[in-house]
């Protein structure tokens, strides 16, 4: 810049700036005495006045806003050989105010920085200004869209884990529905086969419960198969799988488990559920039982064959008078002949 | 790389000034009083600078530099780990400005921009002043960048590296943050010439 400024303060400088006057940002020029030296054709347009009501005049009357904060102090440093100053538009107010058609004002982005005269003293402090309203625009375009999308995007996933439940959870005790429970059974099944572990499940079914229902009303009855998920679940592993099937029926999926672990499970949910007593909001005094057959995978078993063991087990116990636990052998089923 | 304690001495003392002037503007647009402390100023060559890099490089910064040449060349760039640069964001701009419309990113980084300028410029401002160097300076730049990565490309052996650690704290003793500001200059002789001569003249001017 050495050697743009002719003698300075007795001649009109502005054709050593005029240059600048078409570049694309708002240009300022200062002398010592913080008059006005050129005001850039952007400006003109971006501040509504006209170049000769701004030139010669300090710029402290024509753009008061120059006057908050730290603006002049920093302006000064520059003068005395101080580096350029950065002026962001989130600390300051609009240093040139800028009307935009409709009604805002330019946001401005501002960097000062001085020109050395001929004996290496700073003579004038050139203010750009970059107009950055745009850029800010649409930095909090993407900002409110990416909000948006988060938020869209939580309630899709909230959404989908709630079809989930829906799908696969049964509505009245939280417990997996018969849908998963299938699912689940396949799955450990097939694990089993792959490890080499045992697998075992457990048939339930509760004693009488029509006559629950019919005595207490359906409402009394809802609240006993709650209380039997409940009891239930208790003590069990977090691998297995407790699931309600049917209406009163419910089935426990043990993997890595044999025949007997099995058994000893189903005799503590068979004595807890006989222990306990169910008061109603009522009042009303609910005691209730269950019946439950185990059964355990073999070799020559698929699913339903497991499930048909469990069942015919749970019949067993049922037919040997119900509120009793009862083990299928795990041998071939005895043909007619030999029955 | 070794100063003489004297040299340290007025190293720091010109940055005491430089930091201080800079605190004192930023406590014009903030409502707590921050200061800044130098608990550290070390001077090292780029070997030594290494090890450094081995060790804190590779953690994304916002940084802030000014370019210098003349006198003595190189860049003076103030790093913000995110964590302070937070606090002072919010320091700066919690109270008088609405921040209801503005998205925080480019609330973040135009904030940092000035505040590192405003620090930079202090430090810059009175080493070149008082030592009477001869320097222009290129415009302010902004980059969100590992050290490493602000380094590598321009490691020679004869570079020199000033690292000043400074902390913001408030006036009740609270320090909330570090930062660090950097000089990269290829050599420091002019410097350490310029700073023997104050020493011998027996006071900073």
């Amino acid at each position: 810049m050495n050697g743009l400024l002719r003698a300075p303060g007795e001649i009109d400088e502005e054709p050593a700036f005029r240059h600048m006057d078409f570049l694309p940002l708002g240009i300022l020029v200062l002398d010592q005495g913080m008059r006005v030296r050129f005001f850039n054709a952007c400006l003109e347009f971006w501040s509504g006045l006209r170049r000769d009501k701004v030139l010669g005049r300090q710029v402290q009357e024509v753009f008061p806003n120059l006057t908050r904060g730290t603006v002049l102090p920093r302006l000064d440093d520059i003068f005395l050989g101080g580096p350029p100053a950065v002026f962001s538009y989130h600390l300051h107010n609009h240093l040139i105010p800028s009307p935009l058609p409709d009604g805002g004002l330019r946001l401005q982005h501002g960097v000062a920085y001085g020109v050395k005269g001929g004996d290496g003293g700073v003579e004038r402090v050139i203010l750009s200004l970059q107009d950055v309203t745009e850029l800010h625009t649409r930095l909090s375009d993407n900002l409110r869209i990416t909000r948006e999308l988060e938020t869209e995007i939580e309630a899709r996933k909230a959404m989908e884990a709630k079809l989930i439940e829906l799908a696969t959870k049964d509505h009245l005790t939280r417990l997996d529905n018969r849908r998963a429970f299938f699912d689940r059974l396949d799955a450990e099944i097939r694990r089993s086969r792959r490890t080499g572990q045992p697998l075992a499940l457990v048939a339930m079914d509760l004693d009488r419960f029509k006559s629950i229902n019919d005595r207490f009303g359906h409402q009394v009855g809802d609240e006993v198969l709650r209380n039997f998920a409940e009891a239930a679940s208790q003590g069990l592993r977090g691998t297995d799988v407790l699931a309600r099937t049917g209406g009163e029926e419910f089935f426990i999926i043990l993997p890595a488990a044999c025949g007997q672990d099995a058994a000893r499970v189903a005799e503590r949910i068979r004595k807890t559920v006989e222990a306990g007593t169910h008061i109603t909001d009522n009042g009303d005094v609910v005691r209730y039982t269950v019946s439950l057959g185990v059964a355990s995978l073999q070799e020559t078993m698929d699913m339903y064959a497991l499930l048909y063991r469990a069942d015919q087990a749970l019949y067993a116990a049922k037919a040997g008078g119900r509120n009793r636990v009862h083990v299928d052998p795990g041998e071939p089923e005895p043909s007619p002949l030999q029955a | 790389m070794n100063l003489t304690p004297l040299q340290h001495d007025v190293l720091r003392e010109l940055i005491n000034i430089g930091i201080g002037k800079a605190a004192g503007l930023i406590n014009q647009m903030v409502k707590a009083h921050v200061q800044l402390d130098i608990p550290e100023i070390l001077a090292w060559d780029s070997q030594a600078f290494e090890a450094f890099l081995a060790q804190r490089g590779e953690t994304p910064l916002s940084s802030v530099r000014l370019g210098f040449k003349g006198g003595f060349s190189g860049w003076a760039g103030l790093l913000f780990p995110k964590s302070s640069a937070n606090w002072l964001v919010n320091q700066l701009v919690g109270g008088d400005f609405d921040t209801s419309t503005m998205d925080m990113d480019s609330l973040y980084v135009g904030t940092i921009q000035e505040v590192g300028n405003i620090v930079l410029n202090g430090v810059m401002g009175a080493i070149v002043n008082v030592l009477n160097l001869q320097v222009d300076y290129f415009p302010p730049d902004y980059q969100e960048i590992s050290l490493r990565r602000l380094f590598t490309p321009q490691i020679d052996q004869r570079n020199m590296v000033l690292l000043i650690k400074t902390r913001l704290a408030l006036e009740s003793g609270v320090v909330e943050g570090e930062i660090i500001i950097i000089f990269q200059v290829a050599t420091f002789e002019t410097l350490l010439t310029a700073i023997d001569t104050i020493i011998q003249r027996g006071a900073l001017a």
